[in-house]
Order: structure tokens, then C-alpha cells, then sequence
């Protein structure tokens, strides 16, 4: 089985996020880690592999930096990754750099897997896009991946109920916690920069056509909040009621 | 045919989900205030005379249906339907609700009209020229504020954030939609769906919603949540420790890894307010928060707070609740 597993690096949102005077985020002052869906994407691949035997390769479009985000998550047990340097961002640029190269050097692939969203932009595109340029089946959101011969069986995260799916290989799948507990990656593999294999291409962007103007902003902080400190319950709950009767909230 | 927007729109078993009716209602408002064409589009089993005659009170005069009472609503088959209409009738802006389903269709429909997608939008401001976006991005540390000009693109619109609007009513012109192909190989087979419990409303399509957190102690202690929730006729949520320990379905999680909702009102039941939780809740209108520690920071994003157990509230402001229903019937 040859897995490819799409990786994207995001501003860790547990960390400040500091807002320069041009309005940008401030990204030296922000940690860069790996898209938490993406670990249980990357595990599930490294169990399908300890399983089955075969390959896993990391794809991520990113900067610089990284590499040291994909050399961190290698240690889980990837065995190669391949490092698309690009200054695009937006889904549908990123999607056709992934996808254009997967076809250049792992047109072969058996299965990709992916987070279903980025935690980070909150975007839940860029999976959908590169599956719809490879023309492979797209099965969104998944808790259970088991392989059957030339298919793969998935559970499906539905809206009011789950669904039991059977895709073809090659197919797209993303993942949704609960399918796994990702594993640590491994000390001494982290610790070693010399022995991975992490393939770094450049891209040649596109010139792009017209783009949609978009800006980023702090958000603003909520009202001031009715606090209601009353140690006797009943009398609690019926201040409560009076407000929101008040405020025509009820 | 030619038109400004498309609405995609969806129906459980030819009943239009409340998101659809924001959708429908909003732009079919913006078609009689200023004269923005707009074409809704249904296909799916179950579609009747009524379900055309609800679209088009809600202000809609163009509908393209496509019936077909075995079709399986998976993303490869809605993006090839969507598409092929698209590329006919070439809409500026293709709208769907931010939705399990549509959200499974939207990137691929996207993709293959090589347009640019826009999702989970919470605010719209429609102008001729231009139209106004506004999502939330960083667990809800920043806002994304996005001007399109002219260039023709997809946006799901989160269910809640666009309310309902009176128009008046058509009677709107149905075309039938013929498929020529579709595209067979991104396609996979259903081979059943499992439901847990009885079926619970999608936790981003309440109104109300009755989120939970570890200061709930047991499994059975959700009768009484339940008790609340059903009063206010709302849904039960949770953070992400509360799934971790089973009482709640991981597609009920609220917040950064979970899902991110609107509702008219939130109840938060022991929470103490971690910014991943918060991330997902913030753009609830109102939220009221219960928690037996006053510095709780969960107090700083709600708009009422009381500081108290909620072992001894949750059935008073059910009770009181109750009886207000009651009085307002
Ligand atoms: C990458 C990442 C992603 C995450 N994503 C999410 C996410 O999507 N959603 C999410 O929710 N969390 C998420 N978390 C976890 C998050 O950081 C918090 O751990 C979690 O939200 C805390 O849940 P809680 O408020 O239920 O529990 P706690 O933090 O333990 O709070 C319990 C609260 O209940 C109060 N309490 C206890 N007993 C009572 C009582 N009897 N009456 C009244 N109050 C009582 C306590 O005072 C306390 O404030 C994520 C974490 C990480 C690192």
C-alpha cells in the first residue's frame, strides 16, 4: 500500500496571537505546529502500513520552517516526506500544488489521508479540491478505516447518524478524532536531523487571476456580563429570569 | 436562464431544514429590494408540489429540481448535479449551508468550476458591486474579512446567523434539470447507515443549545440536562472531555476540534471556558453560563453568569423555564 498523507503546518492557536501595526499577524511571534487532524491522519496511515506493509509519505505545501514541523512528525513513522516550498496559501492554490505534484511522483498512490479541517483557517477544502483534480473518490470525515481487498470500508460521520461506506482504492479519505490515538513520536528520531528523508521541491507559482480582497482583524471582545452571585439557588434562578424577560431574551 | 446567486438547497424528505429557509428568505429578499436574481436548486426524493409552493413564499420565483427518489446524497453525485447547472445558468455566487452534506460537496463543486470557496460565513452584506464576507478563523481569535468584486464564487453560510425574513410570496417556475453524466468515478457505495440514538438534530443547526462540561459528574446525571433541553426545545452539546469520557456523540462537540455553532441561545452547564471551547461558541447571541467557581473564565464570554452548583439550579431554571412556557401559550 503506498499512503500519502496531506500535512499542513498552522500557527499553534494556544499561543498569543500578536497583531502587527499593518494589521498581519505577527508570525515571529507565533509557534508552529502540525494541524492536529493530521496526526490521527498520520497514525491511521502508519497502522494501515504496520498492517499491510507498504509505504507512507508526508506531502505539505509550506515555507522554510517547515521542515522542522514535518521532521517532528516524521518521528511518528512516516518514511518519507516531500516539502513543496510555495508562498500560496489560499485552499484552491494549495490544492493544485498537492495535487500536481502527488501526480508527478506518487501518481500511484493507493490511499490519501487527511484531517477533515484545518483548526487553524477553519477552511475544510483543500482534501475535497485535490480529490476532485485526481479524480479519486472523496469520503469526508471518517472514524474507522478498515481495508477490504481493493476497497476500503469507512464509517462515516453523518449528521444524524453514521454511515458505513466502501470506496474504491485509490480513494480520499479524511479523518476525524476518535479513529485513533496518535502515538509520540519517537525521541531519538526527532533528535536525529540526518536520517529522514524529506524531499524539498519549489514550486513555481502561478501568476494568479483576479483574487478576492481579504483582510484579518482581532475579534471583539463579548458585552459585559450579568453575573448573578446569590448563594441561594431559587433566588439565583429568578433574578435570571427576570433579565432575560427584561432583555426579551425569553 | 441566467442568474445572480444559486442556493443549493436542503430537505429532509421534502421539509425545507431551517438553514435553507435563512438561505431562501435572505436572498429572496435581496431579490425584491434590489432586483438580484435568484434560482434555487432541489433535487432529492421526496419533492412535491408543497415543497415548491414553500420555496416560493419564501420570496423565490426560480426553482431547478431534479427528482430522483434513489439518489444518493453523496458528495461526488450533489458536486456533479451542481456543477453541470452551474456552468448553464452561471451564477455569480453559488450559496450552500454550512452542513455536514454540503460541506462534503462544496471543495469539489469549487474545484471544478476552478472558483474560489469561502466557508463557514457568518456575516453577508450583498452589494451589486461588491459582496462582504466575514468568517472566524484561530479558534475564533481573528476575523476573516473577505470583499468579493466580481469574480464568481461558492460560500457556505453557517445555519442561524442570517434569521428569517418575510417576503412576499410566489408562485415560482419550475424547470426541470436533465443530467447528461455524472461522474461515476468519485463515487462510493452507501452500504448502510447506523444510527445510535433516536436522531438528534445537527448541533450547528440548533437554536438552542444546552452544552455540557466535566461539572457533570455521571452518564446518568443528562436526565436532568435532558429535562432542561427539552423545555427549551433545545440540543445538547459538550466540550471535548465530556465526548472523551462517551456521555456525548463527537459530532455534538462544540469548539475548536469540534464543531463551531451560532445558536439564538446557549446554556453552558460546567464549563470552565478554555479558549478551544470558547472558539467554537462565541458567535452564540446570547449565552448564559453556570459554574460553581466564580472566577471561572468561561463568566468573560457569556452574557449572563451565575455562580452556582449546577446540581441545585439546573432543576430550578427548569421548573421556572417550564412555567413560563406555559404562561406564554
Ligand atoms: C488542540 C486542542 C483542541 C481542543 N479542542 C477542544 C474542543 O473542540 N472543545 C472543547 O471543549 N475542548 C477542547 N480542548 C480541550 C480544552 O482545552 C479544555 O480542556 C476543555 O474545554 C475543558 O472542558 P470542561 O470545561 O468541560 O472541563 P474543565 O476545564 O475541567 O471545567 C469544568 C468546570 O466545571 C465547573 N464545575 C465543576 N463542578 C461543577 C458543579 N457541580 N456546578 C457548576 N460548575 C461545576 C468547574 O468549576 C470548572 O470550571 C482542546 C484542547 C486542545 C489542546
Amino acid at each position: 500500500m503506498k499512503i500519502l498523507v496531506l500535512v499542513k503546518e498552522i500557527i499553534d492557536t494556544n499561543s498569543k496571537i500578536i497583531f502587527d501595526k499593518q494589521k498581519k499577524i505577527d508570525e515571529s511571534q507565533v509557534k508552529w505546529v502540525v494541524n492536529l487532524y493530521d496526526e490521527y491522519a498520520l497514525e491511521e496511515a502508519i497502522r494501515i502500513k504496520e498492517q499491510y506493509g507498504g509505504e507512507v509519505v508526508i506531502y505539505s505545501v509550506g515555507r522554510d520552517r517547515t521542515k522542522d514541523t514535518l521532521n517532528y512528525i516524521m518521528s511518528m513513522g512516516a518514511d518519507r516526506a516531500v516539502l513543496i516550498k510555495s508562498e500560496r496559501s489560499d485552499a484552491k492554490s494549495v490544492s493544485e500544488i498537492l495535487a500536481k505534484h502527488i501526480g508527478e511522483r506518487d501518481g500511484d498512490f493507493d490511499l490519501i489521508l487527511a484531517g477533515w479541517i484545518g483548526i487553524d483557517c477553519n477552511r475544510g477544502q483543500v482534501p475535497g479540491r485535490v480529490s476532485s483534480i485526481l479524480g479519486v473518490p472523496f469520503v469526508n470525515v471518517v472514524i474507522k478505516i478498515d481495508i477490504n481487498g481493493q476497497t476500503v470500508i469507512c464509517e462515516k460521520e453523518g449528521e444524524s447518524s453514521n454511515e458505513i461506506i466502501e470506496a474504491k482504492i485509490p480513494s480520499l479519505i479524511t479523518v476525524q478524532r476518535g479513529i485513533n490515538e496518535p502515538r509520540y513520536p519517537n525521541i531519538l528520531s526527532i533528535m536525529d536531523k540526518t536520517e529522514k528523508k524529506i524531499e524539498i521541491v519549489e514550486n513555481i507559482d502561478q501568476i494568479r487571476g483576479k483574487q478576492a480582497r481579504i483582510n484579518i482583524e482581532p475579534e471583539k471582545d463579548r458585552k459585559k456580563t450579568y453575573m448573578i452571585n446569590e448563594s441561594d439557588s431559587e433566588l439565583a434562578v429568578k433574578m435570571l429570569m427576570k433579565k432575560l424577560i427584561a432583555d426579551k431574551v425569553m | 436562464m441566467s442568474c445572480d446567486v444559486l442556493v443549493v438547497v436542503e430537505h429532509n424528505e421534502g421539509r425545507l431544514k431551517n438553514v435553507s429557509i435563512e438561505l431562501l428568505s435572505y436572498f429572496g429578499r435581496l431579490g425584491k429590494d434590489n432586483g438580484v436574481k435568484v434560482v434555487a436548486f432541489v433535487f432529492g426524493d421526496q419533492i412535491s408540489e408543497k415543497l415548491y409552493c414553500d420555496i416560493g413564499k419564501l420570496g423565490i420565483l426560480q426553482i431547478v429540481s431534479y427528482v430522483d427518489n434513489d439518489l444518493d446524497m453523496q458528495p461526488g453525485l450533489i458536486a456533479g448535479m451542481t456543477v453541470g447547472l452551474a456552468k448553464k445558468i452561471k451564477p455569480k455566487l453559488i450559496v450552500m449551508a454550512n452542513t455536514v452534506r454540503s460541506r462534503d460537496s462544496a471543495p469539489l463543486i469549487a474545484q471544478d468550476l476552478d472558483i474560489e470557496m469561502y466557508s463557514d460565513i457568518i456575516d453577508i452584506d450583498y452589494k451589486k458591486t461588491v459582496i462582504n464576507l466575514t468568517r472566524l478563523i484561530y479558534g475564533g481569535k481573528a476575523i476573516e474579512k473577505i470583499k468579493l468584486l466580481n469574480q464568481q464564487a461558492l460560500i457556505t453560510i453557517r445555519p442561524n446567523v442570517l434569521g428569517n425574513h418575510e417576503n412576499e410570496a410566489f408562485i415560482p417556475k419550475i424547470t426541470r434539470l436533465k443530467i447528461n453524466e455524472l461522474p461515476i468515478n468519485q463515487t462510493y457505495i452507501t452500504k448502510a447507515k447506523i444510527t445510535k440514538e433516536k436522531a438528534q438534530k445537527p448541533i450547528n443547526e440548533a437554536e438552542v443549545i444546552i452544552a455540557i462540561g466535566r461539572g457533570l459528574r455521571r452518564v446518568d446525571d443528562l436526565n436532568m440536562v435532558n429535562d432542561l433541553a427539552r423545555v427549551v426545545d433545545g440540543v445538547i452539546g459538550s466540550t471535548r472531555p465530556v465526548v472523551d469520557m462517551g456521555f456525548v456523540r463527537r459530532s455534538h462537540q462544540i469548539g475548536q476540534s469540534g464543531r463551531s455553532v451560532s445558536p439564538r441561545l446557549a446554556i453552558l452547564l460546567g464549563i470552565s471556558g478554555q479558549i478551544q471551547f470558547v472558539a467554537g461558541i462565541s458567535k452564540a447571541k446570547t449565552i448564559i453560563a453556570i459554574n460553581k467557581d466564580a472566577k471561572a473564565t468561561i463568566f468573560k464570554s457569556a452574557d449572563y453568569g451565575i455562580v452556582g452548583d449546577i446540581y441545585a439550579i439546573i432543576p430550578i431554571l427548569t421548573r421556572e423555564l417550564r412555567k413560563l412556557k406555559l404562561q406564554n401559550r
